[in-house]
């Protein structure tokens, strides 16, 4: 869709139009469970953080800034819901009751049969092999620019963080995780 | 360290290729919606609390203003005033005066009249007093 609709749609909502809104939901809805999901890996957690997001959204459409793409304004807030959940200690507990299958799932995805299928638990096994010890601004600011290949001008705006601290967290992020590679593989 | 590296990107790149997706995204946005419209109800409800507040407290204001008439109030403090001197606290019970809140409060119109009254009440106390500081000074000259 591109921006010019979308502010259309984004007008129309601000008259209360839940046409609109739900056009809205259908065509930013994958992308923020995606993002959700690969942040928490966890379902029913990435489906709250869809609901929160696009009520925010509805809520607080007037604060919208069309100077930056609908899209980043999604990112922030549904990376600040992700980043408040991962920083609870409920999470983290939670997070800690996972099976510790994890390296054989890696070995399995590391392995020469590498582009077979893989199943959203065996992906939600993987991502939290990697980045199970990673710090909350570490794991968002890897998801945002090495998972979802945003630039670090945007991840900018949605973080708001500083481009050096951006890049700190990125490099110690692929650290830890190479390092976690070096000792399975 | 360069078969690392390797690892590392085909993971990130299998993670990038799985998209996982909602299974029921209808419900899930039927769900938004009723909470979007609970909250307008919530907003609603708070809205009207606020304007029954606000009008509660506007009543109870006229209602107390009705009730403390501030210019009855002026009468009754000119006859508080009066009653703080103490050289009238026994204006009440003095035979002599019919000196009473009900003569402030009766008529709004009557206000410089009770001044007069009062004024007038004072000067014959006055005058009392010095004929009692009289009849006493001469009663001490008749015993000494």
């Amino acid at each position: 869709m591109e921006e010019n609709q979308i502010q259309k749609l984004i007008d129309n909502c601000k008259k209360g139009d839940t046409t609109a809104f739900e056009a809205l939901f259908i065509e930013f809805q994958p992308i923020i469970f995606r993002f959700a999901f690969r942040l928490l890996c966890n379902e029913d957690d990435a489906k709250d953080i869809v609901q929160e997001s696009f009520i925010k959204i509805w809520t607080n459409l007037d604060k919208y800034n069309a100077k930056y793409r609908f899209s980043t304004w999604l990112y922030k807030i549904a990376g600040n819901l992700c980043y408040d959940r991962l920083r609870s200690v409920k999470y983290i507990s939670r997070e800690a009751d996972i099976p510790a299958t994890f390296d054989s799932s890696l070995r399995a995805v590391s392995s020469e049969n590498i582009e077979t299928n893989i199943a959203n638990k065996d992906l939600k096994r993987i991502i939290m092999c990697l980045t199970n010890d990673l710090t909350p601004k570490q794991k968002l600011v890897f998801t945002l620019i090495d998972i979802e290949g945003l630039e670090s001008h945007e991840v900018e705006k949605i973080t708001s963080l500083s481009a050096e601290k951006i890049k700190s967290n990125l490099y110690l992020a692929r650290k830890y995780m190479k390092d976690k590679l070096k000792i399975i593989i | 360290m360069n078969n690392i590296d390797n690892e590392y990107d085909k993971i990130v790149g299998i993670i990038k290729n799985i998209s996982p997706q909602m299974d029921d995204p209808k419900a899930a946005y039927r769900h938004i919606l009723e909470r979007i419209n609970s909250k307008k109800e919530s907003r609603l409800i708070q809205i009207i609390g606020i304007i029954t507040g606000i009008a509660a407290s506007f009543l109870m204001c006229l209602l107390c203003w009705n009730l403390l008439d501030p210019y009855q109030l002026r009468e009754n403090k000119t006859a508080a005033v009066h009653q703080m001197n103490p050289e009238n606290f026994n204006v009440r019970n003095s035979p002599n005066t019919n000196f009473s809140n009900k003569n402030c409060l009766s008529d709004k119109n009557s206000l410089s009249e009770n001044i007069d009254y009062v004024s007038n009440h004072i000067r014959e106390k006055q005058e009392k007093k010095i004929k009692r500081a009289q009849f006493y000074s001469q009663l001490s000259i008749h015993n000494n």
